[in-house]
C-alpha cells in the first residue's frame, strides 16, 4: 500500500498530490509537462518533494516533518525508465543481476528470464535486442530486487501492438504474483484499459481525477474530465465457464464474478475453464432498446436501468446500470425517437464478436515470485 | 644509437615523474571530475579556474609561484621545512608537483568530459536497484567513461613529459635528480658540440609523442562502447 502527500517544487512547475494506491495497476494519465514524471521520480528519491510525506506499507521513506529521506537504494521502489536504462556494457545477464547482491541468489536471474522469455538473451548485449526484448530485461532486473512498489514511466510507448499485449500480459502477471502497487505512466488511456485496476488524471502538478477504473462511471470528476471520459471503453473482467461448440467457432460461456451476470464471447485464442480474461466493449457496439427482443441475432441480452445522459451534438452517451455502469452510445436521433428517459429500464445487446478479449489473464499464470 | 648515462637518466627520471604524478592525480580526477560532471555547488566556477589557472599562465609564473609557496622561504615551504625537515623546491618530489599542476586541467578536462557523456539515468537506474554510490560509480560510470579517462590519461601524461617552464624554475635543473627530457635538450644545446645528444634526445620525445598519440587513438577506437 502506497500513501502519499506530497508538494513538489521545481522551478516554475509546482506540483501538489495526494493519493494512495492499494496492490494492482494504476494509470496515470496527463499531457506532457504536467508532471507525471516528476512524481514517479519524488516517490522513487530522485527528485526531492518540497514537503509532505510518502508511506510504502506502513514504512515511511520520506517525511518533511520529522526530517526522513531515506536513499534511493534504501527505497524499495523499482523503476523501469521509459528508455529502459540497460547497461550498454554488460550482457543480458549481468544487467537482470545488477542488483542481486548475494552469490547465492544470482541464479534467481536465469530463472525469471525463463518466465519473461528471454532467457535465450543472456549472452547477449541488450544493445542488440529489439524493444519489446529491452522492456522485459528491464522489468525482470527490478523484480530481483523484491520491490515493495513498481513504477513504469511510459512502458509501452515504444513496442508495437502486439508485443505490448504481451508486455501488458507480464504486467498483470507482476501484479497478480507480487501484489505490490503499479504506477504506469501513460498516454494511451485506451490500450491502458486492458491493464489498470485504477486511473490517475494529473493536470498542472494536480490530481484532477484518481478511482477505481470499475466505478469511473458513477464518478462526476470522471465524466467531466473530457480527455478520458471520450476515450472511454467498457471493461470486464470475466471468468471463463466453459467453450460452447458451435458448427464453425467456438464461443465462451463466461461469467462476470461481482455480479454473477454471463456473457458469451469469442476469442481468437483458445480459453480454458476458469481463465480469466478481461474484455473491452465499445460504447458503440452496444444496441439499447426499450423492451427485450427475441427475434434477434444477437447471444448477451441484459436489462438495466438508465442512470445518465451525457450528451453531445450528435450522439448521446448513456450510462446504464446491469449491476455495474456500462456507457453505451447512440445517436441523438434514436434517442430521441425511442424517448429515452432517466430512470427508465432499457435492454442492452451485445454482440459476442464485438466484445474483444483484451487480456488473458491467466494463460501466462506461473511462479513469477522468485522466493 | 647508444645513449650515454645523463641521457638515460633524464629518459627515465622523465617517465618516473610523469607515471608517479598521473597515478597521484587519478584518483583526484575521477573524484573532482565527477563531482563537476554531476553536481552544483557553490564556488563550482571558481575552483574549476583555479585548477585550469596553469593551462592559461607562462609555466615560469607557475613555477615561480610554486617556489613562492613551497619554496625553502615560502609560507608552506618555511613550515615543512622547520617542522618535518622536509625540504620540496629543487627535489624530484618538486618535479612530480610541477608537472602535476600543469598537467592536471588536461586530465581532469577530459575525465569531466567522459562523465559528462555518460548517460546519468544509467547512474540512476543503478540506484534504484539498490545499489549504492561507489558501486554504481565503479560499475557503470567508470567503465563507460574509461576511453575518455586514458585518453585524458595519456595525453597528461605527454604534457608531463614535455613540462618545462615550472619545472626549471620550481625544481631546478639538477643532472639525476631534476633534469627531464626537456631540460637534458635545454642543456645539451647550451652546450658546444653536443648537438648529437639535442638530437638523440628530441628523436626519443618525438617517437614518445607519437606513441601516445597513436595510442590515445586506439584506445578510442577499441573502447568506446556508446
Amino acid at each position: 500500500m502506497l500513501n502519499i502527500n506530497i508538494k513538489i517544487s521545481q522551478g516554475d512547475f509546482t506540483g501538489n498530490y495526494e493519493f494512495s494506491a492499494k496492490p494492482g495497476v494504476m494509470g496515470i494519465f496527463g499531457a506532457s509537462g504536467h508532471g507525471k514524471t516528476s512524481l514517479l521520480n519524488a516517490i522513487v528519491g530522485l527528485l526531492n518533494p518540497e514537503c509532505g510525506k510518502i508511506e510504502i506499507n506502513g514504512k515511511q521513506i520520506f517525511n518533511s516533518n520529522k526530517k526522513i529521506n531515506l536513499s534511493i537504494q534504501k527505497r524499495k521502489v523499482a523503476y523501469v525508465f521509459q528508455d529502459y536504462k540497460l547497461f550498454p556494457h554488460f550482457s543480458v545477464l549481468k544487467n537482470l543481476q545488477y542488483g542481486i547482491s548475494k552469490k547465492a541468489d544470482k541464479n534467481k536471474a536465469h530463472e525469471i528470464a525463463k518466465l519473461l522469455g528471454i532467457d535465450h538473451l543472456l549472452n547477449k548485449s541488450p544493445q542488440s535486442c529489439s524493444g519489446g526484448e529491452k522492456q522485459r530485461i528491464a522489468l525482470g532486473r527490478t523484480l530481483l530486487t523484491q520491490p515493495e512498489l513498481l513504477l513504469m514511466d511510459e512502458p509501452f510507448a515504444s513496442v508495437d501492438s502486439n508485443l505490448r499485449e504481451e508486455l501488458m500480459q507480464y504486467v498483470k502477471m507482476v501484479a497478480a504474483e507480487y501484489q505490490i502497487p503499479i504506477l504506469i505512466v501513460s498516454h494511451d488511456f485506451n490500450d491502458m484499459l486492458k491493464l489498470m485496476d485504477t486511473v490517475m488524471y494529473i493536470e498542472n502538478g494536480h490530481i484532477t481525477y484518481c478511482g477505481d477504473i470499475f466505478q469511473v462511471l458513477s464518478q462526476n470528476d470522471f465524466l467531466s474530465n473530457e480527455k478520458l471520459f471520450q476515450q472511454y471503453q467498457n471493461i470486464l473482467n470475466l471468468e471463463v465457464v466453459g467453450p460452447r461448440e458451435m458448427a464453425d467457432r467456438i464461443l465462451y460461456e463466461t461469467i462476470n464474478e461481482p455480479t454473477g451476470m454471463r456473457f458469451l464471447i469469442e476469442s481468437f485464442v483458445s480459453l480454458k475453464v476458469k481463465d480469466e480474461v478481461r474484455v473491452v466493449l465499445s460504447p458503440d457496439d452496444i444496441v439499447m432498446a426499450t423492451r427485450p427482443v427475441y427475434e434477434i441475432s444477437t447471444s448477451n441480452q441484459i436489462s438495466g436501468t438508465l442512470l445518465r445522459v451525457i450528451e453531445s451534438p450528435y450522439m448521446v452517451k448513456c450510462v446504464v446500470d446491469i449491476g455495474f455502469p456500462v456507457l453505451v452510445s447512440i445517436t441523438t436521433n434514436a434517442f430521441d425517437r425511442l424517448g429515452f428517459g432517466i430512470g427508465d429500464k432499457v435492454w442492452l445487446q451485445f454482440k459476442t464478436t464485438k466484445i474483444n478479449v483484451a487480456a488473458n489473464y491467466s494463460s501466462k499464470k506461473s511462479k513469477l515470485r522468485i522466493a | 644509437m647508444t645513449f650515454s648515462q645523463a641521457e638515460i637518466q633524464a629518459i627515465v627520471l622523465s617517465l618516473k615523474a610523469s607515471g608517479i604524478s598521473l597515478l597521484i592525480q587519478t584518483p583526484f580526477a575521477l573524484w573532482f571530475g565527477y563531482l563537476v560532471a554531476r553536481k552544483q555547488f557553490k564556488g563550482k566556477i571558481l575552483i574549476e579556474s583555479l585548477i585550469n589557472l596553469p593551462q592559461v599562465l607562462p609555466p615560469v609564473v607557475t613555477g615561480f609561484l610554486l617556489l613562492l609557496i613551497l619554496g625553502r622561504d615560502g609560507f608552506l615551504g618555511s613550515f615543512l621545512f622547520q617542522a618535518l625537515g622536509i625540504r620540496i623546491a629543487f627535489s624530484f618530489g618538486a618535479v612530480i608537483i610541477a608537472s602535476s599542476l600543469v598537467s592536471f586541467p588536461i586530465y581532469l578536462g577530459f575525465v569531466k568530459s567522459a562523465i559528462i557523456m555518460v548517460d546519468a539515468g544509467l547512474e540512476d537506474a543503478g540506484r534504484t536497484l539498490g545499489r549504492g554510490n561507489l558501486y554504481v560509480f565503479f560499475t557503470i560510470t567508470f567503465p563507460l567513461a574509461l576511453p575518455g579517462i586514458l585518453n585524458g590519461f595519456i595525453l597528461a601524461f605527454a604534457r608531463n613529459l614535455g613540462e618545462f617552464g615550472a619545472t626549471i624554475t620550481f625544481a631546478g635543473n639538477i643532472s639525476g635528480l631534476t633534469r627531464t627530457i626537456p631540460l637534458a635538450i635545454y642543456n645539451a644545446m647550451q652546450t658546444p658540440g653536443a648537438e648529437l645528444i639535442t638530437m638523440r634526445l628530441v628523436l626519443v620525445s618525438v617517437l614518445i609523442s607519437i606513441s601516445v598519440m597513436m595510442l590515445s587513438g586506439f584506445l578510442k577506437k577499441k573502447m568506446t562502447i556508446i
